[in-house]
């Protein structure tokens, strides 16, 4: 099921209807009755089966992880059940993956979200084998945590610890509560269906006949994908964070003004947050400390020096990391390469550190600091991940340098306006796409302001004058009206008497 | 702001979204629905929705009529105006493309119920066989809530995509004299507004088939009639509605081009025939002119003029021309341009030596070619009265004396015919109209005149003061009569229609024959010209581009645009 | 102490470590500083800093830096 589907929204009302006038105890089972639904709905009884098998045999391996803890078992014994529940879990996982190679057909598609529940399961088992987390008892509970529907199809990635309380106290109706959500809701649905559903079309036309478009064109659909990609799942999360918060689970976050972002290392800590965490969190330290890139370490640095052997852990570490965030978005050729790049930059720049310090001081501009150098540093980290995102787009690997060598090769400005004009949007939809993205960036300046402060979005939005608030409120309403309401169902004069 | 009062606020902002859409969908009514008080624009909203704002129209204006035509497209060409002479009625052209019999019967009830009815005129296509009882795609083909009855409707136009209303606010910005895709209707009669296409020049058959390929479209299927009953029971029903108020009924069967003909079963037609004999007396025009496409807009609209020659079959009207079935509906002409003659001297591309000009006389002869005048062109094309074989026209522009001096006596002595297209401000001068600079000399009005009478020479128009020349005006001319960059259309349509009636006048009242004819200064011509000349009674009009002409029986404008021709192409 | 500052700066020359008690919550450390304070640690006070050892908590400020290396048998 999709947000923006009308079957959606009537399950949410009917879900949430039910889960508070539900007694608190229940409150909790109704959440997960729900999330088994909305799953059933959205994958049928293999998506069901698939997910109880990671319920059941995490919530398993879990609660034997949690004794032999106890009972102060060595490592080795202790390590074993943990591998063995997360190979099943990723083995079910990385087979369907990339059974999207030989069969392109099925694939994750066939188990929506299985990469999240997944990757949460996983969390939760690790934490629980490293001592911060105690097992839970109450399977059903603990299916709710993995199967929470909100988060269920786009994340975010939530660790046990941050959630579980929230999630089992069944908490009722709060009015704060309720603005921060439905606000959350309607910002989120605003940005999918002003923007990311509108530019589809154009971005879909672009990169699936590249060959035919100039280069000016191709980077116009590269920055179109741009915003289209941040506003479809940025916006989802919106919603999915909002209904988080109308049940008074403070899901976490999943974005953080990613255009801000003065580096690649920087980028990944604002885009797709929990993914980024987690892996940091779960492989990447582990990988960096672990004894064999230990060794690795100090054979480089007899060979190639201090400086650089001892970068090596990390660089290494990183390369696994970017792989998995590429391979994240597809089990195909251009995904992977979209990754490693990701990992070759960000490695690039941690060997080439002294080199980069001094040019930063030879020419001024540091991107640590504010004004022009902060300004310098965000457009350079924009351009290259507006570039590196067509890796993950493009139809495949070669489409993908194609596309990259034509930009460069075959610029070509002329048309431009004509071409951009032929892809099924006019000037008033772009005008109107214009007016939305500059809401959508409005929106995010505000935030990054507002980070150092520590006051929160919401309470600053709460303190404006509230003639201004409605104005806001009611602009935002109306795009989301227009685009959701509207969709089809406008017939062009020029296509009533095409044959006048 | 408290929570509490947030979602007071929430609620409110939703409330006036809904509000807003609302008030825009009413206010700017861009479907007419709700009796465009705002605008009054109904050729815009007819062209949204032509049901509902059709049926708004009649609503607001039914005293104004008492007969009415009912059907889809192919009663679009039927002219309440012409019906009105016929008959003494007040028609309205209730047409709605799409129209099956439901709709069309649904909409004779209506109008029966409530409105005086003393005539109806209704077209059954073999399509209306095909499909019956359709149902609305969008809003833009949702009927009017008064004649479906469903208050529901209601809700629908008025929580319309607001884009409509958008569209018509910016389409009312941009509105030009021309007819445009966004007003492709005549509100007060109910026709489309085909102002343009009824003045495009038509030529040949070859280019007219390149122009609008749609004719020559092969169905890989035939359309079987599944609803024949269907529809002829509601043609019945439609019948003894009509007989039980004594209202008269008159069916037709319009006309198609063969790639639209060729789509039936025989049985299907046979049946479809025969049922209709059966329900009421009608008039087949099926045939008309299946091979004729220049006598269609598109596959599935006919002329206005076929209407008219409809029409008058109908009536019993004899000075309509209608063409035979096996007659030839077209024919050539080519059209030599002289400008002026000197018996020796200097010769270039506007000055010719006199014994040139006799032996272009001798070629003529000598291929076999006759001499035809304007009143021959408006005979063949309006009457069908023959003309020959190999047809020549000889054009004079700009009136110069040499053409009376010199010129005329040639032409008496070979007895051809000629047609001189005067510039009005030079005729009988020799001085550049009120100034002391010396110009060619023009001939005058009492001369012309003598040319006229002797019934070879016809002497048109070349506007009044629309051929100025640089030298002479300086670089702000009016270099032909097209409009100008800083004209706004409104002061061009005055300033043309000023100077060609200026012209016109002139003329009629120096020679007292009718000018009908225009020759374009320098050749200039654009489509909103033409509009506005047609406009103003122009029949002929003449440009300076090569080519051979085709002209067609029945088709007036294919005398729109004439091109000329070298005497090499007489040989 | 001195020589757990002299570390952090030779990490990050600017910062103040001295009196910011968020290194880890506002950035100011990434993971790849971690991962290098981390190697640079272990070698200097020859502790072994295990992956369960890197939370917020211990690295937020030089005081919990130093908590955590005593803790594990560092000799400040």
């Amino acid at each position: 099921m999709s947000f923006t589907q009308p079957k959606f929204l009537l399950f949410l009302a009917v879900a949430l209807a039910v889960y508070f006038v539900a007694p608190k105890k229940v409150r909790p089972y109704v959440l997960l009755a729900a999330s088994y639904l909305f799953y059933w709905f959205s994958g049928g009884a293999l998506a069901l089966g698939a997910i109880s098998l990671t319920v059941l045999s995490v919530y398993a391996a879990g609660l034997h992880a949690g004794a032999l803890r106890r009972a102060g078992a060595k490592k080795a014994k202790r390590r074993a059940p943990l591998l063995w529940c997360l190979l099943l879990n990723f083995g079910i996982l990385a087979a369907l993956k990339f059974s999207g190679l030989a069969f392109p057909k099925l694939g994750t598609l066939l188990i929506p979200g299985i990469s999240f529940y997944t990757f949460g399961a996983a969390g939760y088992l690790i934490d629980v084998y490293r001592g911060k987390v105690s097992p839970e008892r109450n399977v059903l509970k603990f299916a709710l945590f993995v199967s929470f529907f909100p988060q269920l199809i786009m994340g975010p990635i939530s660790r046990y610890s941050e959630v579980a309380e929230n999630l089992f106290a069944g908490h009722g109706w709060n009015w704060e509560r309720a603005r921060r959500g439905v606000r959350r809701i309607i910002w989120g649905y605003f940005m999918k269906l002003a923007i990311a559903d509108v530019l589809a079309a154009p971005v879909a036309e672009i990169f699936d006949n590249y060959a035919s478009y100039s280069g000016a064109v191709i980077l116009a659909g590269a920055l179109f994908y741009t915003f289209q990609i941040y506003a479809d799942f940025a916006g989802g999360i919106n919603i999915v964070l909002g209904i988080g918060e109308l049940v008074g689970v403070s899901l976490p976050e999943n974005f953080r003004q990613p255009f801000f972002a003065r580096s690649l290392t920087d980028f990944w800590t604002r885009w797709h947050m929990s993914l980024t965490r987690w892996l940091r969190d779960y492989l990447f330290y582990p990988l960096a400390l672990s004894k064999p890139l230990a060794k690795l370490s100090r054979a480089a640095r007899r060979v190639f020096g201090q400086d650089v052997g001892k970068k090596i852990p990390a660089s290494a570490a990183t390369f696994a990391v970017y792989i998995i965030v590429g391979v994240w978005h597809g089990a195909s050729l251009a995904a992977f390469i979209f990754g490693l790049l990701n990992g070759a930059i960000i490695t690039l720049s941690l060997f080439c550190e002294p080199l980069l310090d001094t040019l930063r001081e030879k020419t001024g501009i540091d991107g640590s600091k504010r004004g022009f150098g902060a300004a310098f540093a965000m457009l350079r980290t924009f351009i290259i991940m507006l570039l590196l995102r067509i890796f993950a787009r493009a139809a495949s690997a070669s489409a993908a340098f194609s596309m990259l060598w034509r930009s460069l090769t075959d610029f070509r400005l002329t048309g431009l306006r004509t071409t951009l004009l032929g892809l099924g949007l006019g000037t008033w939809d772009y005008l109107l796409l214009a007016v939305c993205i500059a809401l959508l960036i409005g929106r995010d300046i505000l935030a990054a302001r507002l980070e150092g402060s520590g006051e929160s979005l919401d309470t600053r939005l709460n303190r404006a004058r509230p003639a201004a608030q409605f104005i806001l409120t009611f602009v935002v309403l109306a795009f989301v009206c227009y685009f959701g309401l509207y969709r089809e169902g406008y017939t062009a004069t020029e296509f009533i008497y095409a044959q006048y | 702001m408290s929570a509490k009062r947030w979602f007071v606020m929430l609620f409110s902002a939703a409330v006036l979204v809904l509000l807003s859409v609302a008030a825009a969908n009413f206010i700017i009514d861009p479907f007419g629905v709700f009796g465009d008080r705002a605008f009054d624009w109904y050729a815009f909203d007819m062209t949204e929705n032509p049901r509902a704002a059709k049926l708004a129209y009649i609503d607001a204006h039914h005293d104004e009529y008492d007969a009415y035509l009912i059907g889809p497209s192919g009663t679009s060409s039927l002219s309440p105006e012409v019906l009105n002479e016929y008959t003494g009625y007040s028609w309205y052209n209730c047409f709605n493309y799409g129209a099956d019999l439901a709709y069309s019967e649904a909409l004779a009830e209506y109008l029966t119920q409530n409105y005086e009815v003393r005539a109806l005129m209704l077209t059954v296509p073999y399509v209306s066989a095909c499909q019956y009882d359709l149902e609305p795609e969008s809003i833009t083909d949702t009927r009017h809530p008064n004649i479906t009855g469903n208050a529901a409707d209601w809700l629908r136009f008025l929580f319309a995509n607001p884009r409509y209303s958008a569209a018509k606010l910016r389409d009312y910005l941009s509105n030009s004299y021309l007819q445009e895709v966004f007003d492709v209707f005549v509100p007060e009669t109910g026709v489309y507004d085909k102002s343009s296409r009824d003045v495009e020049p038509i030529g040949s058959m070859d280019a007219y088939l390149e122009a609008y390929p749609v004719f020559t479209h092969d169905y890989p299927d035939k359309f079987p009639m599944t609803q024949l009953e269907a529809c002829m029971d509601a043609l019945e029903r439609i019948k003894a509605l009509c007989d039980s108020r004594g209202i008269e009924l008159t069916v037709l069967v319009p006309p198609m081009p063969e790639s639209q003909l060729n789509n039936y079963f025989d049985a299907d037609l046979e049946a479809f025939y025969t049922r209709l004999g059966e329900i009421t007396p009608y008039h087949d025009f099926a045939r008309l002119a299946p091979n004729e496409p220049r006598y269609f807009y598109d596959e599935n609209h006919y002329r206005n003029n076929v209407g008219e020659m409809m029409l008058a079959r109908i009536y019993d009207d004899s000075s309509v021309y209608i063409p035979g079935p096996e007659e030839d509906i077209d024919t050539q002409l080519r059209v030599l341009l002289y400008h002026h003659i000197v018996e020796a001297g200097e010769t270039n591309a506007d000055t010719m030596l006199l014994a040139d000009f006799r032996r272009d006389m001798e070629a003529i002869r000598d291929s076999g070619y006759t001499t035809v005048g304007i009143s021959d062109l408006e005979a063949y094309v309006n009457d069908g009265v023959p003309l020959p074989e190999r047809a020549v026209l000889i054009r004079f522009d700009d009136g110069y004396l040499s053409n009376y001096t010199l010129a005329y006596p040639v032409l008496q002595e070979f007895g051809f015919k000629a047609v001189i297209f005067a510039i009005g401000v030079s005729i009988g001068h020799v001085t550049y109209k009120d100034t002391d600079t010396p110009i060619t000399p023009h001939f005058s009005y009492e001369q012309a005149r003598e040319m006229v009478d002797s019934g070879l020479v016809e002497v048109q128009s070349h506007t009044w003061d629309m051929h100025q020349v640089e030298s002479l005006d300086g670089l702000d001319c009016r270099r032909g009569l097209l409009r100008r960059e800083n004209e706004s259309e409104d002061e061009y349509v005055a300033a043309l229609s000023e100077d060609f009636i200026k012209s016109r006048a002139g003329l009629e009242t120096g020679t007292g024959q009718p000018v009908t004819a225009l020759a374009y200064p320098y050749g200039l011509h654009d489509l909103m010209s033409l509009v506005v000349l047609s406009r103003l009674g122009v029949k002929v009009t003449f440009t300076t581009e090569a080519g051979i002409n085709t002209l067609v029986k029945g088709l007036p404008q294919s005398l729109y645009n004439l091109s000329i021709c070298a005497i090499s192409d007489l040989t | 102490m001195e020589k757990l500052l002299k570390i952090l700066k030779s990490i990050h020359p600017r910062a103040d470590f001295a009196n910011e008690t968020a290194l880890v919550d506002k950035r100011i450390l990434d993971s790849l500083d971690i991962i290098a304070l981390i190697g640079e640690l272990e070698e200097t006070f020859d502790v072994e800093i295990g992956v369960e050892y890197i939370e917020p908590e211990n690295f937020n400020s030089v005081d919990a830096m130093a908590k955590l290396l005593k803790q594990l048998g560092a000799d400040l």
